[in-house]
C-alpha cells in the first residue's frame, strides 16, 4: 500500500512554513501569502514521491515550488510593489527633529525606492535577488530552487544588486537566464 | 507622489531598504497548517483549501471592521445602518453625508457616461503634480500632462505621451539644491504605444491579463461584481495586503480613484464603486464645494491612521464625474508646514477623433 504522505510534508511544514511565508509576504503581502504559502504544500504533498533527497534539500525544493507558483502571481507583486511605494510614502514625523523618525522615513524613501525600481526587473532577477535577501537560501540552493547553474545566479545577482544601488539602474524587464 | 532623488548606494545601504522592504510580522501558520494537515489526511483535493481560508479571514475582517465604525460612531455625525444582502460583511454604520452625495453621483451616471463610437477613441488628460523631496534640502513639485488615447476596440493601438509643463512649485529648497537634470528628465519614454495598451514586454495586457481595480483589463471587466456590496469585497480584498486593515481602508480610496482616472470603468461599474465607497471607514466629505483646476466638486477624503498624511478625490456629483485627486501633509514634517498639497491630478475624458490629436477643450 502507498505510504500517506501526510506526514513527511507535516515534517516540512513544521520545519520550513515559517520561513517560507516571510518570503512570500515580503512579496505579496501577508493576505496572499497564506494562500501559496497552502499552495506550495498542497503540490509538495502531490509531488511528494517524486522529491530525491539526493538531489537536493527539501527546503530548496519547497522555496522552488513556492516561486514558481509566485510567477501565477506576477501582476500582483507588481501591484503590490507598487502599493509599497506609494503607502510607505504617507508616513510622517510626530515630532520634527526626532532622529529615530527621521531614520524611519530614510529608511522609507529608500525602500519605496527599491520597490519602484523592483517592479522594472525581469521575474528571474527578482527571484534571485528577493530570495538571497529575504530567505535564508545559501547562492547554491537559490540555484537549485530555481534550476540554474550556480554561476548564472551569481552573476545576476551582482548586476541586480548593481542596478538597484545605481543612481542610474539599468533594470532589464526581458526575460532571459 | 513623493519620490525619491537618486544617488549611488552602498551595499549596506542596499541591504538596510531590502531589510526595510521586506519587513513584517511573524505569522501565525496553526491554522493553516490545521487546514492543510486535515485535508491531506482526508485525501481531499487540494485546491480548495487556500479559498475557504480566505473566506474566513474575511469574515473575521469585516466582523472587526464593523465593530471599529460603531466605535467611531458614537463621538461622531455618523448614523444609519445599511446591509448589502449580497456582500459577506456585517451590517456596516455609514456616514449619512457621505452615502447621500456618493449615491447622488452614481444616480446620475448613466446620463452623462461618455460612449466611443467606433473608430474613435476616449481621450484621458491628466494634469498632474507630482513632488520630488530630499529631506530638509529640497522639496518641489512638478506639473505633468499624461495624455492617453483609448481605442474603440482596445484590441486596436493605444497611445500615451507624456510631458512636463515646465511649472514647479518650491515647497523648500531652490533649482541649485537638485541633482542636474532631475527637474528636465521625464522618468520614463515621452511617447508610449501599443496595442490592448502593452506599452511594453511589462506592460498590462488590457485584452487578456486578469486585471484589477487600478487596471481594469476586458476579463477583469466581465467579472467584476454588479452590486455594489460585491464592488466594497473586491475592493477590500485588492487593498488587504497585509492582513490587518489599517493601511487597507486608504488603500481602498486609492485603489477606487486610480479605476475612476483610469476612465475605463462603464457607468455601472462606477455607480457601484461610488455606492461601495460610502461604506469605507473613516471616509470623509472634505468640502461640499472644492476647486479643482476651476471646477468644482465634493471631496471626499481619508486620513492614514498611523498619523500621517490625506488623501482626497473630488467628484462632481451632480454628473457622477470624477475631477481628481489630493495628496495633503496633515502635520508639519520638518521644514513642510502641515497643509501642504504634496501631489494633485486633475483629468478630463472626452471623445477624439484621431489617435495623437487631442480634442478641442481637451
Amino acid at each position: 500500500m502507498r505510504e500517506q504522505p501526510a506526514e513527511p510534508v507535516a515534517a516540512w511544514f513544521d520545519q520550513h512554513a515559517a520561513p517560507l511565508h516571510r518570503y512570500l509576504s515580503a512579496r505579496v503581502g501577508t493576505h496572499d501569502a497564506d494562500d501559496l504559502v497552502a499552495q506550495t504544500f498542497l503540490i509538495a504533498l502531490r509531488r511528494h514521491e517524486t522529491f530525491n533527497p539526493a538531489l537536493g534539500e527539501a527546503r530548496a525544493w519547497l522555496f522552488g515550488i513556492a516561486t514558481n507558483e509566485l510567477r501565477h502571481h506576477h501582476r500582483k507583486e507588481l501591484r503590490y510593489l507598487r502599493a509599497q511605494s506609494r503607502m510607505l510614502a504617507v508616513e510622517v514625523p510626530t515630532a520634527s527633529g526626532d532622529e529615530r523618525v527621521v531614520d524611519r522615513l530614510d529608511a522609507d524613501a529608500a525602500a519605496r525606492r527599491v520597490a519602484a525600481d523592483l517592479r522594472l526587473m525581469s521575474a528571474v532577477d527578482r527571484d534571485i535577488l528577493l530570495l538571497n535577501a529575504w530567505s535564508d537560501l545559501t547562492l547554491a540552493q537559490i540555484a537549485l530552487a530555481l534550476d540554474l547553474p550556480p554561476g548564472t545566479v551569481r552573476s545576476r545577482l551582482s548586476r541586480a544588486r548593481q542596478a538597484l544601488r545605481s543612481a542610474h539602474p539599468q533594470l532589464s524587464d526581458e526575460e532571459s537566464s | 507622489m513623493i519620490s525619491v532623488p537618486r544617488a549611488e548606494w552602498t551595499d549596506e545601504d542596499l541591504d538596510l531598504a531590502l531589510a526595510r522592504l521586506g519587513a513584517g510580522p511573524e505569522p501565525d501558520l496553526s491554522r493553516l497548517r490545521a487546514d492543510l494537515l486535515s485535508g491531506a489526511r482526508s485525501n481531499q483535493p487540494a485546491e480548495v483549501q487556500p479559498g475557504r481560508q480566505v473566506s474566513r479571514r474575511r469574515f473575521l475582517r469585516r466582523t472587526g471592521l464593523a465593530a471599529g465604525v460603531a466605535a467611531a460612531a458614537a463621538a461622531a455625525l455618523i448614523l444609519p445602518t445599511v446591509q448589502w444582502s449580497d456582500s459577506t460583511q456585517p451590517a456596516a454604520t455609514v456616514n449619512a453625508a457621505v452615502a447621500q452625495l456618493l449615491n447622488r453621483a452614481a444616480d446620475h451616471i448613466k446620463s452623462t457616461d461618455l460612449h466611443v463610437p467606433a473608430g474613435k477613441f476616449l481621450y484621458i488628460r491628466e494634469d498632474a503634480w507630482w513632488g520630488a523631496i530630499e529631506q530638509d534640502k529640497y522639496f518641489y513639485v512638478q506639473k505633468n500632462v499624461l495624455e492617453t488615447w483609448v481605442p474603440a476596440d482596445w484590441h486596436d493601438e493605444w497611445l500615451q505621451k507624456r510631458r512636463f509643463t515646465g511649472d514647479i512649485k518650491w515647497i523648500y529648497g531652490t533649482p541649485a539644491d537638485v541633482p542636474v537634470g532631475q527637474l528636465t528628465t521625464l522618468p520614463g519614454p515621452a511617447v508610449m504605444h501599443g496595442a490592448c495598451g502593452m506599452w511594453s514586454s511589462d506592460s498590462l495586457n488590457m485584452c487578456s491579463a486578469p486585471g484589477y481595480w487600478s487596471g481594469p483589463t476586458l476579463p477583469w471587466l466581465a467579472a467584476v461584481p454588479t452590486t455594489a456590496g460585491g464592488v466594497y469585497d473586491s475592493l477590500y480584498d485588492e487593498s488587504n495586503h497585509e492582513g490587518k486593515s489599517d493601511g487597507t481602508y486608504p488603500s481602498m480610496l486609492l485603489n477606487a480613484a486610480s479605476g475612476l482616472k483610469s476612465g475605463l470603468l462603464p457607468s455601472n461599474v462606477r455607480a457601484n464603486l461610488y455606492r461601495a465607497m460610502a461604506s469605507i471607514p473613516g471616509i470623509k466629505i472634505t468640502d461640499t464645494a472644492m476647486d479643482l483646476d476651476g471646477r468644482s466638486g465634493v471631496g471626499f477624503t481619508m486620513t492614514d491612521p498611523r498619523g500621517a498624511g490625506s488623501y482626497q478625490i473630488v467628484i462632481d456629483v451632480n454628473t457622477g464625474t470624477f475631477l481628481g485627486e489630493r495628496s495633503l501633509m496633515t502635520q508639519q514634517d520638518g521644514r513642510t508646514p502641515a497643509g501642504t498639497e504634496t501631489g494633485r491630478t486633475s483629468v478630463y475624458f472626452s471623445i477624439a477623433d484621431k489617435s495623437g490629436h487631442s480634442p478641442a477643450g481637451g
